[in-house]
């Protein structure tokens, strides 16, 4: 009877020991949660912050048999601060305000002109967003952006990701960086960031504009998508689907690999970057004749001007977006970390392209040209 | 037959499995913090000469249970100081068994309040310890038993965890990598970091269960070897993706760095929440061990006092005092104030014994 007692306030104390394993506490069913995909920071009138949100809306086969509703809704607040902007919000919203999900952070330029870390701080403080969260810098208006349907479906906000994933849409010039990323950006004094700068597109959107460059948290500049290959290409980011133009001729590059050699000499950093292109023609256009030797010579020529130009654009604002302060760790003592900005803007740096033509389609195959005359 | 139920044996692979799973409680929570701010140089430097110190830690502490074979450390400390022995070495292990076990469990919910569980009270998660109490009231051979069961789970988990951790890793982030100008020797944060590697400590109570306690320092170093990539990726997975500079400002770097990880192919959205609850199979069945520990050293002592309520009692007062422990600042000071206290069980305590019974034999011979 003992025995049989014992077993069962053991077998009893496991079922409630079953109970705390699993943690769960004040709970909020998905149906009580409106799931916010894409987050917009606006800067608005008399120094206030907007926040823009969009959730989507699940429907079911069922319930959209009646004809295609709207699958998302979006909601805007001003506020002094983005958090106070937020607890404005969350007094408005039928549902539980859920972060956990969001996709993409839209910053409006003039913001990051001023500073990104009050408008983006709250993000890594509490732990409110995934750190894989995507960051994009907007110019103009973010309404459009927010308000309009996606014309290629909702995807639960996926698309906003999907824009600069590289499996999906993404090419090298979208240049995708995610929360950790500019975070770690703002923290290495031996790196700058370079945040992808959107702007609206009546149709799609929105569209890449150009690529900004910081200096700590404040943008200062631009590059052009054309420009960002020269980063893609030097921080070994390229993939193969970027399409070069040169003599009027349209090559794809297929892999690219950048070797940097380093060393201090006088006090001032010297840098060699030694990079090679693998390539393939895509389209010779116009019937131009020319062998492949040179169409390598002037791909070579066209890349290694544009790079000299964005070195010393890059130098000028002590905005090391290529990184090349890490290679100098180890090289350089740790407290002379924060000097790196200066040390950068007068280092010397040599840019040299090796591009290889690796195949220039079925038509060269036969001849050791490009588009050769026609003969007889 | 009978004899051999009374004193089952526990092989040298169980003893590993043990070993595993503390590396695997206490490895990813602190450890990362305190090495990346000891030092500015090589990492792997400091994280090989704990190691090492703590191999020859863990074979004094053979060399000391291999004193009196079947005996468990504290019956041998009894034997050879008696209670001076006791009071120096018994009560302060005792001491930092308790306090281990109540930083072990803050830190983990804490670290479960931080990631997942943001509205779950306290009182809550911290009654994970029931669990081990429960389990280490079997007694060790359970405890071993389910270690191994544990491990099939957590083990493969935590190397798919740190293969996925190398993703948007570069390498120039953790230059330089044969250079260290020792700048760590002054950090407490890297005597803090010997926290990992007292492990073979909970061995103590093993004694009875082994035939070859001299060989017990042997699972612990192929444990050491066969954890150390996971412990080097718990330092190098965030400085390689964040850099050290952003990882110094991360109160969790190694979760965070779960937390960063992204591929358009990954179906498993939330790898913290994996990697958390690896961590509590960890965490349950150390704990477990633990509490073993503590009231075979408490028996050693009191050897009349109920076991099984030293186990309900030693639980419910562990599970109090993880209230005291109010903030994530509070758990980091107490494993560095617990520094100089550790470093003195761990090498002090087998090295007085062994030397005590060296020269207790001598004046044997003498005589």
């Amino acid at each position: 009877m003992r025995i049989k007692i014992r077993r069962t306030f053991l077998t009893l104390c496991l079922v409630i020991l079953a109970f705390l394993l699993q943690g769960c506490w004040d709970v909020k069913d998905i149906d009580n949660r409106l799931l916010v995909t894409a987050i917009g920071i606006e800067q608005a009138p008399d120094n206030k912050i907007r926040i823009w949100t969009r959730f989507p809306i699940p429907q079911s086969p069922q319930s959209s048999s009646s004809g295609p509703g709207k699958d998302f809704f979006t909601t805007n607040q001003l506020g002094n601060t983005v958090v106070e902007a937020f607890d404005s919000l969350r007094l408005k919203l039928p549902k539980y305000l859920d972060m956990s999900g969001t996709r993409t952070i839209f910053l409006d330029q003039r913001l990051a002109e001023k500073g990104f870390l009050p408008y983006l701080e709250f993000t890594i403080r509490d732990r409110m967003l995934p750190l894989d969260t995507v960051v994009a810098l907007v110019s103009g208006d973010m309404e459009p952006i927010f308000t309009k349907p996606n014309p290629s479906g909702e995807l639960s906000g996926v698309y906003t990701k999907l824009f600069f994933e590289r499996y999906a849409g993404g090419t090298a010039q979208k240049n995708m960086v995610p929360l950790w990323g500019l975070f770690s950006g703002y923290f290495n004094p031996l790196e700058e960031n370079l945040v992808p700068l959107l702007i609206s597109d009546p149709v799609t959107l929105f569209k890449l504009k150009g690529n900004a460059f910081f200096q700590g948290d404040r943008m200062i500049g631009m590059l052009t998508p054309e420009e960002t290959l020269i980063y893609e290409i030097v921080t070994n980011q390229m993939t193969p689907f970027e399409i070069e133009t040169a003599q009027e001729m349209n090559v794809k590059i297929l892999e690219s690999e950048a070797t940097i050699h380093t060393r201090m000499k006088n006090n001032k950093p010297v840098i060699r970057i030694q990079a090679k292109l693998t390539m393939t023609l895509m389209d010779s256009a116009h019937g131009i004749t020319i062998k492949p030797d040179k169409l390598e010579a002037s791909i070579n020529r066209l890349l290694e001007n544009r790079a000299v130009k964005i070195f010393e654009q890059t130098q000028k604002k002590k905005s090391d977006i290529f990184k090349l302060g890490n290679h100098f760790r180890g090289k350089v003592p740790a407290s002379q970390f924060n000097r790196w900005p200066e040390l950068y803007q007068h280092a010397t740096i040599e840019f040299k392209l090796d591009s290889r033509l690796k195949n220039t389609g079925l038509q060269l195959m036969r001849k050791p040209f490009i588009n050769p005359p026609k003969e007889g | 037959m009978k004899q051999a139920a009374a004193n089952p044996q526990i092989s040298m692979p169980q003893y590993f499995i043990l070993q595993i799973m503390v590396f695997g409680a206490i490895s990813f929570y602190l450890y990362p913090y305190f090495i990346i701010n000891a030092t500015n140089q090589s990492y792997w430097i400091p994280i090989l000469i704990w190691m090492m110190l703590g191999l020859l830690g863990a074979w004094l502490f053979s060399r000391m249970m291999a004193l009196h074979q079947g005996m468990d450390a504290f019956a041998i400390t009894k034997q050879e100081l008696g209670w001076p022995g006791m009071i120096l070495f018994i009560l302060p292990m005792m001491w930092f068994i308790w306090r281990s076990m109540i930083i072990m469990i803050r830190a983990h919910t804490e670290i479960i309040s931080m990631t997942i569980l943001h509205t779950t009270p306290q009182w809550c998660l911290n009654g994970v310890i029931l669990i081990s109490v429960f389990l280490a009231m079997g007694g060790l051979v359970p405890i071993v038993r389910t270690a191994g069961v544990f491990l099939l789970v957590s083990l493969p988990l935590s190397f798919a965890l740190t293969l996925l951790g190398l993703s948007d890793i570069h390498l120039y982030l953790g230059k330089p990598w044969i250079h260290t100008n020792g700048d760590f020797i002054t950090s407490s944060k890297f005597y803090a970091s010997s926290c990992i590697w007292l492990g073979y400590l909970y061995y103590a109570a093993c004694g009875k269960y082994t035939k070859k306690p001299d060989k017990l320092w042997k699972p612990y170093m192929i444990a050491a070897i066969c954890f150390l990539p996971l412990i080097a990726g718990s330092v190098y997975l965030p400085v390689l993706t964040f850099s050290a500079e952003m990882s110094r400002n991360l109160t969790l770097p190694y979760i965070s760095k779960m937390d960063s990880v992204n591929h358009y192919w990954l179906v498993v959205e939330n790898l913290t929440a994996v990697f958390i609850s690896t961590s509590m199979l960890y965490l349950i069945l150390v704990l477990s061990l633990m509490l073993h520990c503590f009231v075979i050293a408490l028996k050693a002592m009191i050897p009349s006092w109920n076991e099984k309520l030293l186990y309900l009692l030693i639980g419910a007062v562990t599970y109090a005092s993880t209230f005291f422990i109010t903030s994530w600042n509070g758990i980091e000071k107490s494993v560095e104030w617990d520094s100089p206290f550790r470093l003195y069980l761990m090498f002090l305590f087998p090295l007085a014994v062994i030397i005590k019974s060296f020269m207790a034999e001598r004046m044997k011979s003498r005589s």
